[in-house]
């Protein structure tokens, strides 16, 4: 139907535009809104091609930018393209597609892997990197309050103290935490790992979440003590409701850090049992040939969780990671 | 209808005692030694310029600030250290300070939910002061939803519906515009009539204040310019700063100095106020049995420089030279139609000086005489103090 | 910091006894919103770094602290030519030292990902679908680092990575080799690396820079008659320039914490005969492998955080 047929309508082809649209599942206008003069094309065909068409500069933008994110993420599609053939057609090239064998053996290779079996690993990582999300977003955003509000004692050092652990190398605290969790009996546990990611991650986060506080109107809590809420009461139900979007922020972001750490398990985890997926990951490499089926195929299980998650909640992690160096 | 409910509150009167605020380690004063009563039920207005300290003395008795110095009572009992919530007071803030994460029944249960009352009597007062300040409909939105003047319901719904013994406004109406404002200003009198709650409500707006106040308090500087009834502050300000700050276009004042039972204004003419004048010979004599206030009259009666004042509506202009009374004589800069009267502004001694006229009589540059009556002029001494 | 503070404090001295009320109250409050978060934080970040930072000064028995020793252990670390070989460098040849090799990161990483960051960013900020092209970019940075030191060596594996079939189409035959693991080239291969992986990152902050440029000034420079260069030298590079310390800050904190990519590619040795280890790596090599060195890894791990902290307090007093 051209809009020439709509433009010399009488009562019997409104019926049937009618009853078409029905059968058509609405993608013509019904009866009483068929205009009575035919709609005036205000620009022509070219007109329109023109407009939808970026100038010829603004083409060759594009090209530029695509081709550009294209190579960005060719050593991933290398990396998904071994973990899907065999080692024989990986080693001569995973970008020859002709006589291409798609197989999941690597997959399952990886996740029963004698010395370093991925389901094993990964599961080992959920069990660390779940409690130590919880954990610091709680205790981050507890501690968060008072600096945000309140004035007390050793308010500037102990903020001096946060920045500087921030900008300390992970391997500066090491040794001490090496020796403490001896003493302590909780060297190479899920526990002592977890409390070690609490005690590393509680910094940044408490200054992030700081930051994020004092944007929270001052007038919505006086307006509740008011109201009779005590402290307790403000905090549970004013400020954390409020704190929620810097809240999924954290918890992507101290999550991927968790997830991804190499350092902390290689160094606090020692039984092959309790191998981090990281950890893990190094170990598959093999003996004479390096196994690149089994690494790609370990190594995307171990990314997928991260970039899975920071697909979903790009907003919050962008937003999360600019605020946390520029704020 | 749950008014009658509603109208058995426990109402309480409040006294600031030699109240005084400082910040930042006494550099910075918000308030100097206040002295104040509200009554049961009274509707008191503190009005002032903006950083004068009337948020702050509102800020003092609603208990989010502690004073410094002084002591505050609600009845008899002391209850300043106490915490807002140990007060019984409801505020509402000038943003409305609305829970934007709860819905407006949510925002509205807020203070009973944290007071532990049980969900059902909640539920029940809720759609009580929603039913009265007719927000009845807008329950289930969020605050970010509602227009302006709905926040501002929403706002007194959430303090009165605790039934507080102490209601405190913070310049509830200058986010709303001006139709809005007089329509909530009509409904806040008539909620406060209904509810006879001890009311103390801060703004800049002398219109809000004349037009509401029992009691009208007027700050400058942290400290307290005048108490009055809002005719009595229109009649009688008590301080040049007040005569200049209640009225508009503010009151006209004329500087000149006292020579001979009469005072010379300069190249503008002299006049005589009799009355006036006796008066202050009056205040000498009885300055010993009188307050501070006229024992500084007694220090400064010495000196000869006064002012005197008048309103803008209680001056005469004429363009021949009346042969008797009070006579300025000047020359007129701009004439403005406003509507309901013509402001003249005329120029006097290097002066600008307000007149309101009914007629469009005189032009640009004419040279007029302005009249008034002895009754009409206020006489300040060289310290602003009202002298007669 | 807030009034309601300010008066407390004051009405400390205050005789009347509600004040003091309150104060205990607000004590309380502050030790229960405190202490669970601070004192984690105190044990196992403060802690240890306090313990480090006296621990250099003192002789190890493997992980038992000894007698003090005064500066033994920094001299000691800091002529170590695996922290800067000083006869390598006079020739320019790998290994030249943990430290020096860091440093190499931060002069050619540090500005060469903060020059793509923006690049990249004004490239993608006007087009439709910027999201998705800006996703492509920074994803790797969200990828675990030791993946991408795996990556890297899959990429420079000599007959199963891309880098040598590109070269080879390219008819450079003789430069053909397993990047990773020549000596004197391989620290490039990887910082072309970090590059590729960081990219994002500053990309990620100049986007969010560019984005907050209110589009009327753009305009008004349009209608002005400047042409694109101007408008970048007069606007966006002025409004952008602020955004530019914190790339580069940032950059170099995350090239000094360097350890997963290079640990990947070479292991705790840092490559053949250590040709390209970072000084994170010597830190767990002395504290972690044989010969344990305890003493030595704490004064790395301190010349890490020196370099880095005056840095990272300029951010901070920057807002």
């Amino acid at each position: 139907m051209t809009e020439d047929s709509f433009n010399s309508t009488d009562s019997s082809t409104d019926r049937n535009a009618n009853t078409d649209a029905r059968a058509d599942g609405g993608r013509y206008l019904s009866v009483d809104e068929i205009p009575e003069t035919a709609p005036v094309a205000d620009r022509t065909w070219s007109e329109r091609i023109a407009d939808a068409v970026p100038s010829k500069r603004r083409g060759l933008k594009y090209v530029i930018a695509i081709t550009i994110a294209l190579l960005w993420i060719v050593p991933f599609i290398g990396l998904v393209m071994a973990s899907i053939r065999p080692l024989s057609e990986i080693i001569g090239g995973w970008w020859h597609l002709e006589g291409m064998t798609i197989t999941f053996e690597n997959y399952y290779q990886a996740w029963n892997h004698s010395t370093a079996p991925m389901g094993q690993a990964l599961r080992n990582t959920f069990i660390v990197t779940i409690p130590a999300v919880l954990v610091v977003m709680l205790l981050g955003v507890m501690a968060a309050y008072p600096f945000a509000r309140f004035e007390f004692p050793l308010k500037r050092t102990l903020f001096f103290l946060i920045l500087l652990v921030m900008a300390a190398p992970p391997e500066l605290v090491a040794m001490g935490n090496y020796n403490a969790l001896r003493e302590f009996g909780l060297f190479d546990t899920y526990m002592g790992l977890i409390l070690v990611h609490i005690g590393w991650g509680l910094g940044w986060v408490v200054l992030f979440l700081r930051n994020y506080l004092l944007g929270i109107p001052k007038e919505l809590e006086e307006a509740a003590r008011i109201d009779g809420a005590s402290r307790y009461q403000i905090f549970r139900t004013i400020i954390l409701p409020l704190s929620t979007p810097a809240l999924v922020s954290v918890a992507v972001i101290q999550f991927t850090w968790v997830w991804n750490a190499f350092f902390f398990p290689l160094v606090f985890m020692r039984s092959p049992e309790l191998y981090l997926a990281p950890q893990a990951l190094p170990l598959m490499r093999g003996r004479v040939q390096v196994e690149w089926g089994l690494i790609a195929a370990g190594s995307i299980m171990t990314m997928a969780v991260p970039v899975i998650l920071f697909l979903l909640l790009e907003r919050y992690y962008k937003r999360g990671m600019v605020a946390a160096v520029a704020d | 209808m749950g008014e009658s409910a509603l109208r058995v509150w426990y109402m309480t009167a409040i006294s600031m005692d030699g109240v005084s605020k400082y910040f930042d380690a006494g550099n910075t004063v918000a308030n100097y030694q206040l002295n104040l009563e509200v009554e049961d039920g009274e509707f008191l207005v503190i009005l002032g310029p903006s950083g004068c300290g009337k948020t702050t003395a509102l800020r003092l008795i609603a208990g989010l600030e502690q004073p410094s110095e002084g002591a505050i009572y609600f009845d008899d009992e002391r209850v300043d250290g106490r915490s807002p919530s140990e007060r019984n007071v409801a505020m509402v803030f000038q943003n409305y300070a609305l829970y934007p994460h709860m819905t407006v029944a949510q925002n509205i249960g807020y203070p009973l939910k944290v007071r532990g009352v049980s969900p059902d009597d909640r539920d029940q007062k809720v759609a009580t002061v929603t039913e009265l300040l007719h927000i009845e409909d807008q329950v289930d939105k969020k605050p970010a939803a509602l227009s302006g003047g709905q926040r501002q319901r929403v706002a007194l719904a959430r303090a009165i519906v605790r039934e507080p013994s102490v209601f405190l406004l913070d310049e509830p109406l200058s986010n709303l515009d001006a139709k809005l404002r007089q329509e909530m200003r009509i409904e806040l009198k008539r909620l406060q009539n209904e509810l006879a709650i001890t009311t103390v409500y801060v703004t800049h707006n002398q219109e809000e204040a004349m037009s509401m106040a029992d009691t009208v308090v007027v700050m400058n500087r942290g400290t307290i310019q005048q108490i009055a009834p809002p005719q009595e502050l229109y009649k009688r300000p008590r301080t040049a700063w007040v005569a200049r700050f209640i009225g508009s276009p503010p009151m006209n004042l004329f500087r000149g100095t006292r020579r001979n039972g009469s005072i010379d204004l300069g190249e503008a003419g002299t006049v005589e106020l009799p009355g006036k004048i006796d008066a202050d010979e009056a205040v000498v004599e009885t300055a010993g049995q009188d307050d501070a206030s006229t024992a500084s009259v007694v220090a400064n009666s010495a000196r000869d420089d006064v002012a005197v004042g008048v309103r803008p509506e209680d001056l005469t202009v004429s363009t021949t030279r009346p042969s008797s009374g009070n006579v300025i004589e000047g020359r007129v800069e701009t004439v403005e139609p406003m509507g309901e009267y013509i402001l003249l502004n005329v120029f006097v001694n290097d002066q600008i000086v307000n007149a309101k006229l009914s007629e469009w009589t005189v032009e640009k540059d004419e040279r007029v005489y302005l009249t008034f009556d002895d009754d009409d002029a206020y006489l300040y001494d060289d310290g602003g103090e009202l002298v007669a | 910091m807030s009034l309601r503070d300010h008066i407390d404090a004051l009405a400390a001295d205050n005789e009347v006894g509600g004040v003091l009320n309150i104060d205990r109250e607000k004590a309380v409050a502050l030790a229960v919103f405190l202490i669970p978060g601070l004192s984690l934080f105190a044990i196992f970040s403060v802690g240890p770094i306090v313990y480090s930072a006296v621990g250099s000064f003192y002789a190890w028995d493997t992980f038992t602290m000894e007698e003090f020793v005064g500066l033994d252990n920094w001299i000691r670390s800091l002529r170590d030519p695996l922290i800067v070989h000083w006869s390598n460098i006079q020739e320019f040849r790998y290994p030249m030292g943990a430290l020096t090799h860091n440093l190499l990161w931060v002069v050619i990483h540090v500005p060469a990902s903060t020059f793509l960051g923006l690049g990249l960013a004004l490239l993608f900020a006007d087009l439709k679908g910027r999201r998705i092209l800006r996703s492509m970019v920074f994803a790797g940075f969200t990828v675990p680092p030791i993946v991408i030191g795996l990556v890297l060596m899959f990429i420079y594996d000599p007959q199963a990575g891309i880098f040598n079939e590109v070269l080879r189409v390219l008819g450079q035959e003789q430069w053909v080799r397993n990047w990773t693991q020549s000596p004197q080239v391989a620290i490039y291969a990887l910082i072309a690396g970090g590059i590729w992986v960081h990219t994002g990152f500053s990309m990620l902050l100049y986007s969010s820079a560019l984005s907050a440029i209110d589009p009327s000034l753009i305009e008004s420079a349009k209608v002005d008659g400047a042409g694109a260069w101007r408008r970048f030298w007069d606007i966006i590079w002025p409004l952008v320039k602020p955004v530019t310390a914190v790339v580069v800050i940032m950059g170099i904190i995350w090239v000094m914490r360097m350890f997963d990519i290079v640990y990947a590619a070479g292991g705790a040795a840092g490559g053949p005969n250590h040709a390209y280890s970072v000084l994170g790596i010597e830190v767990y090599r002395a504290a972690f492998r044989p010969e344990i060195d305890y003493g030595m890894a704490m004064v790395v791990a301190l010349i890490q955080l020196f370099i880095v902290a005056p840095l990272a307090l300029y951010i901070a007093r920057m807002n």
